[in-house]
């Protein structure tokens, strides 16, 4: 396993997707940071309190639809640049293949929510002395966002290698998820927020504690998100052992 | 050894193959002929593990696929399903499999060497014509140094020295004891190459003999035959 988990993160490492993507982490992160800020404290909020930190930080998820996106690439890829053959030749038990993506989607987005809360920190900073503000480094809020947007993106990592063992096709995978994330879930929030609450990215949002909405506690939406992730997973490999590849 | 026993395979109403039965020795290049369609890459998927067969067995040295313990040292693949990320280098390529497979890092510029790509192992695959992701496949398919060589249609692409080249180490591997299928369209490669040949048509088995020396002149006339009936070349 230990294998096949290191060739899965070479194999991201040695195309420019990941790269691609990670700047686009990187850059979407300091843009949200920087107009969180400067729209927060244009409107008079109180930036140093802990509503004000929270207001601020919580876009440190905002990447996390790249990580996503990542995630599908890493297991619908394989089909679309038809490497499955040789990937199932290396390791005919397809289960372990599909536990090796897993782990590595999940580890790469802790990659991700790394840079990418260093990224939020580092700009939030920047940002409030522009202000002619400090940010409170530190404290139980501070925390609790930073570790929830690093689990958000190792999840959605995760979420995103799952649906793409799924479906197999990497467009339909993306299109899919587009479908569900961007157009489906943001109706369904705002027509029934009791069941917008299930939904992957509210979950997400509530892991980053958006101060935005009526979402789940953090930890209960880390478990339901991993109970999404693992359940598609489960499923798919049910499939896989069924077709062909 | 590969033995393929009573293999049937149904897509939808089409069987794929319909109780594919023959052996592929070791020391021999045996060739596995028909035509389009004709259950070639279905049996050669189902050796592999790829495709399941809905009754009979495939196995190599004794076993099926999936209960190889260590498949890419046992067995070699190229086949024509494989593709190669566009964006990552022939040499990474190999990395990765020699990576997932615990196999010798230094394999991967050895088998580059061995198919003619060591300049060009550091180039993006996007880049590569099909004669040289062929010449990749087969250095995937050598990475392991196996026993066991399954080529589907490996000519495909090759230039005339390509294909000379493909010759001669086929015929090396068999020399070398080792089990080589292959299959192909071109018949005077198979005269020259192989030295049992296996014909299927419509999933079945029909012909199954030694090469002996055959022509190719003869060996068309053989496999039209028993292929297209009414359509054999005119003596």
């Amino acid at each position: 396993m230990k294998a096949l988990i290191s060739a899965e993160i070479f194999k991201l490492r040695t195309v420019r997707t990941g790269w691609v993507l990670l700047g686009t982490v990187v850059a979407i992160t300091m843009l949200s940071v920087a107009a969180a800020v400067s729209g927060l404290a244009d409107a008079s909020q109180d930036l140093e309190s802990a509503e004000g930190v929270k207001a601020v930080l919580h876009v440190a998820g905002s990447g996390a639809l790249f990580v996503l996106m990542l995630g599908i690439t890493i297991t619908a890829g394989e089909y679309r640049h038809r490497t499955a053959v040789d990937t199932f030749l290396t390791t005919p038990k397809r289960s372990q293949v599909l536990v090796a993506k897993l782990i590595s989607a999940l580890s790469t987005g802790v990659v991700y929510g790394l840079v990418a809360t260093s990224v939020a920190v580092v700009t939030a900073v920047i940002a409030y002395q522009v202000k002619g503000l400090s940010l409170p480094l530190g404290g139980a809020i501070f925390w609790q966002i930073l570790i929830g947007a690093v689990v958000y993106a190792a999840l959605f990592g995760g979420l995103g290698a799952s649906i793409g063992s799924l479906i197999r096709n990497q467009m339909v995978a993306i299109i899919v998820t587009i479908a569900v994330m961007i157009i489906a879930e943001p109706m369904v929030i705002v027509l029934a927020p009791s069941v917008g609450r299930w939904f992957p990215a509210a979950m997400g949002r509530a892991l980053v504690s958006d101060p935005g909405g009526n979402y789940m506690s953090s930890p209960v939406a880390g478990l339901m998100l991993f109970i999404y992730v693992g359940a598609i997973m489960i499923i798919a490999a049910i499939i896989e052992r069924r077709r062909d590849a | 050894m590969i033995e393929v026993r009573e293999a049937i395979k149904h897509y939808g109403l089409t069987r794929a193959a319909d109780g594919v039965t023959f052996r592929a020795q070791p020391g021999k290049v045996t060739a596995l002929l028909g035509p389009n369609g004709a259950g070639k890459t279905t049996t050669m998927r189902i050796l592999l593990g790829l495709t399941r067969p809905d009754s009979g067995t495939a196995l190599i040295d004794g076993r099926s696929y999936q209960e190889l313990d260590d498949p890419r040292r046992t067995v070699g693949a190229a086949l024509d399903s494989m593709g190669f990320h566009p964006g990552r280098s022939g040499r990474n390529h190999l990395r990765a499999v020699a990576t997932a497979a615990n196999l010798d890092p230094a394999r991967v510029d050895e088998v580059l060497v061995q198919v003619g790509l060591a300049e060009a192992g550091s180039r993006r695959t996007g880049g590569y014509s099909r004669g040289m992701q062929q010449r990749l496949a087969l250095a995937t398919a050598l990475l392991g140094d196996p026993g066991v060589l399954i080529l589907d249609e490996p000519n495909i692409g090759l230039d005339p020295a390509g294909i000379a080249w493909l010759r001669e180490i086929m015929r090396g591997w068999a020399a070398d004891g080792r089990t080589v299928l292959v299959s192909s369209h071109v018949l005077t490669e198979v005269a020259l190459v192989a030295d049992q040949m296996v014909i299927i048509d419509k999933g079945r088995v029909v012909h199954d003999s030694e090469v002996g020396g055959i022509g190719a002149t003869e060996l068309e006339r053989l496999f039209l035959k028993l292929t297209t009936p009414g359509q054999e070349v005119a003596s």
